[in-house]
């Protein structure tokens, strides 16, 4: 278990450049507070810049105002202690699942034996232990899906961010992954932002929803969850989840839906 | 006018067109209906060393001998297989290419000969004191490549003097630029035809030596081709030809400027110097005689003696693929006194 | 190869011989126009027997070699300039365009002046026509890269060494290695060229003695039939490289 892994977002602010139209904000204002080891979602329309902060939290985009720090350490470019999980595998199809894997600590310089060893849990984690071998193509969208995150593990971050990483797959599939994320949680503790159109699957993984709006992209409510862990998929049923979510919705309003 | 007067308007002029074109075809064929055409392969650019044929041309010889003659004046590589094949009646061609196309089965056959004196020679600038072929041994000599009858005849040089290419250091100059690397001192001796280099040479002031091969073995120079088959079909369009061509050389020889006239005629561009062209003529006219003879007759005779020496010469070579003897390769027939 | 390829490849051969056999006799060739195809392979046979044809095969092959090394590097090097520089591209892409455009025949004596009739000469020619296939093909291959992979190696703090050994690379390969097959075909035409602009050893030269100076044009046939299979052998070099670089994907 870290005992690290404060996320905080202070007056983020991103605007998009346009040609021969107005800019776009894409997030102005936004504050947030991930607290150590919590799993927060991040839900709304299209264009509400949830992918946007998640971008900025991860180094990629640099805000025109605003910070994020992590344990109070400023982020300011790609940083080994946040890993992040895109929308598709993103794999090198000429590697392998476990050279795919091990691509992180390849790049950070780690020796062969260490790589080997890390791959070993990371495969296990993810329950790809017998597909290491194989090639990506070779593998079903939801097992490429799982060798992301390993490999977004891999170098142990403190905050795992994901981006829609399920919704490419069958709503069945989708739950057993999110069930399957929970417990990945449960072993590893990492602090866990995830953003998605799925109001069930925001309810059934998160501590809080964090519902957004677009133009510009501000946060609209922060709804707290508070069926207790480990949550269940019989929960979705539960009063207070049925609560939750209309209230959530409430929120999304007057856009109407999530996605 | 009705459909059937125009029908019979249009036929009317259909046949008349019909009948005018036929006869223009006709009349059109040939000068006259005796003259045989043939198709004679010079296999060099218009040039003043073929001042012989502009002037026969010219002066109406071959149309004497009923022949309508038409020349390629051009590089040509494939000229000895085109007169095999028959698709030139005759070319002009010399024993180092003659001997090994016979061998690998072309049927031609060399019937006259032009330049009595092998015209590929070794040429310097007098003041590098090479005066025989023993001393090129280790100087500097600039050739086209190690091909063709320049190269043929520079191994048979130092083959005189036993010498071999590896006594010697070649410089290759593809893109036959020898002449200038005598000139400007690149190279000591250099390979060249006896009506060229050296005459341009010896214009510019220089002193020059030329190294000639018939000085010690009698190598057959260029002259007149056919393929077997043409020689058969057509013997007297072909000995009118040589006949004609002779003539015109005869000519030449005693009154050279006849010669200069239809070649500047013939090539207009030629006439821009006179005196380099004159001097080219006079040194083809050298060449045409074998060293020995008198002037002007013996003009054409084919020296088997020489053709024997080739033979044996080109065999060790190994560019002999198949045994050849000189009545394979000559004919006689058309150059022999009547 | 299966052996279904074998056999349709075997097959296709047999119709080209008959065809060919089928042309001299009905055409009634002379051997020293179109020889039939028994003279030519008894001539390719003893031609290579009698060593007669290995210094200029060896020769040939010399050129191509290196003159491909040459062409091929530099082809990879500013492929890569023009395809992650917009600067690179717009100065060097005309003359790049130019120096295509321009038949290599007309270049080749040319060259042959400047760098001599020995090696050299044909290594540029070689390398001249060589360089612009492989460049427009790396170039391709690495714009192609998928922007999700280099924004997923950016999230790794990749070096641009890093980027360029481990993504841009391998995801080019393909691309590369299919400018390759053109390039190495194109190697052959390019050492015959520069061969003809003036040569001591070659099969070019062997070709033009053969025909002008040896009037032995079974031999002509047999050293044609030399270059071709040298040019199929250094293709299926390629394809061998390319199933064993490029793999599954």
């Amino acid at each position: 278990m870290t005992s690290a892994g404060r996320l905080v977002a202070t007056d983020i602010s991103v605007r998009f450049a346009v040609p021969h139209a107005p800019a776009v904000e894409a997030l102005e204002g936004f504050s947030l507070a991930i607290e150590r080891g919590e799993v927060v979602a991040i839900i709304g329309p299209n264009g509400c810049g949830k992918s946007t902060f998640l971008r900025v939290a991860a180094g990629l985009l640099a805000p025109q105002r605003g910070s994020v720090t992590l344990d109070d350490r400023p982020i300011d470019g790609p940083d080994a202690r946040v890993g992040l999980v895109f929308q598709e595998p993103r794999l090198l199809p000429w590697r392998s699942v476990a050279d795919n894997v091990t691509y992180p600590l390849e790049l950070a310089g780690w020796p062969r034996e260490r790589q080997d060893e890390r791959l070993a849990a990371l495969l296990e984690l993810v329950g790809l232990s017998d597909s290491a071998g194989a090639r990506p193509s070779q593998l079903s969208g939801g097992m490429r899906q799982r060798a992301a995150i390993a490999r977004a593990l891999a170098l142990e971050p403190e905050v795992l961010l994901l981006d829609e990483p399920f919704s490419a797959l069958d709503a069945l599939t989708r739950e057993r992954f999110n069930l399957e994320l929970l417990e990945l949680w449960d072993r590893t503790g990492s602090t866990i932002v995830i953003v998605t159109h799925s109001i069930p699957e925001a309810i059934l993984l998160a501590d809080r929803v964090v519902v957004m709006t677009p133009r510009p992209g501000r946060v609209a409510a922060i709804v707290p969850i508070l069926a207790p862990r480990p949550r269940s998929l019989e929960l979705l049923d539960e009063a207070i989840v049925s609560g939750a979510a209309a209230e959530i919705r409430a929120h999304l309003q007057p856009t109407g839906e999530a996605a | 006018m009705s459909s059937r007067r125009l029908g019979s308007v249009i036929g009317l002029v259909v046949s008349f067109v019909f009948v005018v074109v036929a006869a223009g075809c006709a009349t059109g064929a040939s000068p006259s209906a005796a003259a045989a055409p043939l198709k004679v392969g010079l296999g060099y650019i218009p040039s003043v060393q073929f001042a012989q044929f502009y002037l026969a041309d010219q002066a109406g010889y071959y149309a004497d001998e009923g022949l309508d003659v038409t020349f390629q004046n051009e590089i040509d590589a494939n000229l000895v297989p085109k007169v095999g094949q028959g698709d030139l009646d005759l070319g002009m061609s010399d024993g180092t290419s003659v001997i090994p196309a016979v061998s690998q089965g072309i049927p031609i056959r060399y019937l006259a000969t032009v330049y009595g004196r092998f015209p590929s020679i070794v040429f310097g600038k007098a003041s590098s004191g090479i005066k025989t072929a023993g001393d090129l041994e280790g100087k500097k000599i600039g050739i086209p490549g190690r091909y063709g009858s320049s190269w043929i005849m520079l191994q048979a040089l130092l083959a005189s003097a036993d010498l071999t290419p590896d006594d010697v250091e070649i410089v290759e100059y593809p893109d036959f630029g020898q002449g200038v690397a005598v000139a400007q001192g690149v190279v000591d001796a250099a390979t060249g035809f006896a009506n060229n280099e050296p005459v341009v040479l010896e214009r510019s002031g220089t002193e020059v030596f030329v190294l000639h091969i018939d000085d010690i073995t009698a190598l057959p120079g260029p002259g007149l081709i056919a393929s077997t088959a043409t020689i058969a079909a057509k013997r007297d369009a072909v000995s009118g030809l040589v006949r004609a061509t002779l003539r015109a050389m005869k000519d030449i020889v005693t009154e050279p400027a006849k010669g200069l006239d239809a070649t500047i005629h013939a090539v207009p561009e030629l006439g821009q110097d006179r005196d380099l062209q004159a001097a080219i003529l006079a040194a083809t006219i050298e060449s045409w005689q074998r060293p020995g003879s008198s002037r002007a007759d013996g003009l054409g005779a084919i020296d088997r003696a020489g053709w024997e020496a080739s033979v044996k010469f080109m065999t060790e070579l190994k560019l002999v693929a198949k045994p050849v003897t000189v009545d394979d390769l000559v004919v006689e027939d058309f150059v022999k006194a009547p | 190869m299966n052996r279904n390829a074998v056999g349709s490849v075997a097959i296709s051969f047999a119709a080209f011989l008959a065809i060919w056999k089928l042309l001299v006799v009905v055409g009634g060739y002379p051997l020293f126009v179109l020889p039939p195809p028994e003279v030519v392979a008894a001539r390719f046979v003893q031609a290579w027997v009698d060593g007669v044809m290995t210094p200029h095969a060896l020769a040939t092959l010399q050129e191509i070699a290196l003159g491909f090394a040459v062409g091929a590097v530099a082809g990879l090097a500013i492929g890569y300039g023009l395809a992650r520089s917009a600067l690179v591209e717009r100065l060097v892409s005309p003359y790049i365009v130019a120096a295509q455009a321009t038949p290599i025949l007309a270049l080749a004596p040319l060259l042959a002046l400047w760098f001599g009739p020995g090696l050299a000469s044909k290594v540029v020619i070689c390398g001249l026509i060589v360089f612009f296939p492989i460049a427009v093909s790396t170039m391709v291959g690495i714009r192609s890269v998928d922007a999700g992979l280099l924004e997923m190696a950016r999230s790794f703090r990749a070096t641009r060494r890093q980027v360029l050994l481990t993504l841009e690379i391998p995801a080019a390969l393909p691309s590369i290695l299919g400018g390759m097959r053109v390039g190495v075909t194109l190697a052959v035409v390019g050492a015959i060229v520069g061969e003809w602009a003036g040569a001591q050893q070659g099969l070019g030269l062997l070709i033009n003695l053969a025909r002008g100076s040896l009037f032995d044009i079974p031999l002509m046939f047999a050293t044609l039939v030399t270059i071709a299979l040298l040019g199929i052998a250094l293709y299926l070099v390629v394809v061998v490289l390319e199933r064993r670089l490029v793999g599954v994907r």
